[in-house]
């Protein structure tokens, strides 16, 4: 395992998020991938509770789909986004995957407006036909038990 | 009226309504005193507070309350405020009270009930100069229809089934859905806020003209692109919006939903497999009879609006709505669980409510934004009016005299406006000047 290679992953797909460029975005993910943020608690179960997202592969295609239509008008025009990911740790996981936990800060600039976003991430990552792929990816918010504007765009 | 008093006959028209009322601040505070102070507002379900000692926190207006289960399993409504040097007496959101609810200032405690149960050195009082039962925490009226309940601050001899009138025939269709006749909303809760004013939201969700074209993005999925969505929403549609009196409305989409054979508008086609659906209507075939059951599952979850805080839509979605100020309102989506259903349908309830309705759901945050463009718009001070004509002259009554409107009409906005003229223009609320 790489850890050069996984951080450099993990800064791509965040610079990827912050230019709202969807399908390169999309084309990072394992096609069982599942994007997961949770709702009230980073532990709650989230086949019997409500999530922000809970999303595998067909229900992130379609996300992807409509940001793409330019009708998704929460995202029109789209918010200016700058994150900074740190405190990156990797550790070995199940059947060979890579688990990487980090945090971010992530400003959200939309029409005057600035919103702050922090949270903590866990990728699992797996390598498919030499390339890292995300296999899992689970962020949780600081504020995932308030009240929250919109989060049209990636997280 | 009173000098200097608003004149709500005046902003309130019957096809249009002023911009004042979205953001005048000495509006908002006459609608917490003439509206969330004097009808029944909705607080929470019986299934959230299911356990002895379980609380959750809720506002009635903009006052803190407690819905509480005590110990003999009896419901409170309480003020969230201690009665002796005002101070909350619960921090926390929803929980179990074991020990009831002690205030950290000088340690006074609170039973479940809200009864005072002690204090740090009682001597501090002179004999007779307290009498401890005079002061538990302030209850609030609290009453139930069929586990929704409502709190009312001054009660006036209306009950709830009279304020809930017809819309109580919505609560039972979304009911009679669970094969055990219980709606159950423990499977948490998503909370969105914006920036506008609380009304917008209670027009919005009975507004049907703008689903296909403002949530465009959404219709238009591979899954939704090759449906022709005018047969629901255009001239030759089968949707109906419905005035339901006292600002109470509904958009009927059962005509679609008897046509595609039930639950339209949520995860029962495609989505579950076939012995689940299988097992569901056999589930709720025993409960009703065929007949019955067919009848409902082609009704499917109504979509339907409780002035002043109370939405329920078609993803099993129950919706409480918040006003902060005069352009702050959040809004708390509950997926509403079917009981006795199969666990996967009830699964695919509880993803389709972040799916759709939540914060980065697929529809809800394009409403969210349109809310806060409508506040911003408000800034331009010139012909003031919003427009509400459109089906005025054309709408009809049906069999129960409700007024009835096509989906892209504003049947239903008038009627929330018609309550609301009537509530805001009474200062006094029915007690002599």
């Amino acid at each position: 395992m790489d850890y050069r290679e996984v951080e450099q992953f993990i800064f791509r797909e965040a610079r990827l998020m912050d230019e709202h460029r969807y399908d390169e975005w999309l084309a990072l993910w394992a096609r069982d991938g599942l994007y997961w943020v949770p709702c009230g608690r980073d532990d709650a179960d989230p086949e019997r509770e409500v999530s922000i997202i809970y999303d595998r592969y067909p229900q992130l295609a379609n996300r992807i789909q409509r940001l793409r239509t330019g009708k998704a008008f929460a995202e029109d025009p789209p918010s200016r986004l700058c994150r900074v990911v740190s405190n990156i740790e990797i550790e070995t996981g199940s059947d060979g995957e890579i688990v990487a936990h980090s945090t971010f800060v992530l400003g959200d600039l939309r029409k005057h407006r600035e919103v702050h976003w922090y949270g903590r991430t866990i990728h699992r990552l797996r390598r498919i036909d030499g390339a890292l792929r995300i296999a899992y990816k689970k962020v949780m918010l600081l504020n995932n038990d308030e009240p929250l504007p919109n989060l049209a765009f990636l997280i | 009226m009173a000098a200097g008093a608003i004149d709500y006959g005046e902003l309130v028209r019957e096809d249009q309504v002023h911009a004042r009322l979205y953001y005048d601040d000495a509006i908002f505070r006459d609608e917490m005193e003439r509206i969330f102070s004097r009808v029944w507002a909705y607080v929470g379900h019986e299934s959230e507070v299911a356990e002895p000692g379980e609380f959750v926190a809720r506002w009635m207006g903009l006052q803190p309350v407690l819905l509480v289960r005590d110990r003999n399993r009896r419901l409170h409504l309480l003020l969230n405020r201690c009665r002796h040097r005002s101070n909350t007496v619960c921090q926390l959101e929803r929980g179990k009270a074991a020990g009831g609810f002690r205030c950290a200032y000088h340690g006074w405690t609170y039973a479940a009930s809200g009864e005072l149960i002690g204090m740090p050195y009682p001597v501090g009082y002179a004999p007779g100069d307290f009498r401890k039962e005079d002061y538990g925490l302030i209850e609030v009226a609290l009453e139930s229809y069929r586990g929704f309940l409502f709190g009312h601050l001054n009660p006036n001899g209306k009950t709830l089934r009279d304020h809930l009138g017809a819309t109580t025939r919505l609560i039972d269709q979304a009911i009679d859905l669970a094969p055990n006749g219980e709606l159950i909303l423990r499977a948490g809760v998503l909370k969105h806020m914006y920036r506008a004013n609380w009304k917008m939201t209670m027009e919005n969700v009975l507004d049907a003209y703008h689903p296909p074209i403002l949530h465009q993005s959404a219709f238009h999925l591979d899954s939704g692109k090759s449906f022709n969505w005018d047969s629901i929403y255009g001239p030759d549609g089968n949707a109906r919006i419905r005035d339901l009196g006292d600002g109470h409305g509904q958009i009927d989409f059962s005509a679609q939903n008897r046509k595609s054979g039930g639950f339209f508008f949520q995860g029962l086609r495609g989505e579950v497999a076939g012995d689940a659906q299988r097992a569901y209507i056999e589930g709720l075939e025993r409960r009703l009879g065929k007949e019955r059951a067919a009848e409902t599952i082609g009704n499917s979850d109504p979509h339907f609006s409780i002035f002043p805080n109370f939405n329920f839509l078609p993803p099993g979605q129950v919706r409480l709505i918040r006003p902060v100020s005069v352009d702050e309102t959040h809004i708390y989506y509950f997926p509403a669980l079917l009981a006795g259903a199969p666990e996967e349908i009830n699964r695919e309830r509880i993803r389709r409510n972040g799916y759709m309705h939540g914060p980065a759901g697929l529809v809800a945050p394009d409403d969210i934004d349109v809310y806060e463009r409508n506040q911003d718009a408000l800034r331009a001070r010139k012909d003031e009016w919003l427009l509400l004509r459109r089906g005025l002259r054309t709408e009809r009554r049906d069999e129960d005299g409700f007024r009835v409107g096509m989906a892209y009409e504003e049947t239903t906005q008038r009627g929330i406006w018609r309550h609301y003229r009537k509530l805001m223009s009474d200062a006094t609320g029915g007690a002599a000047q």
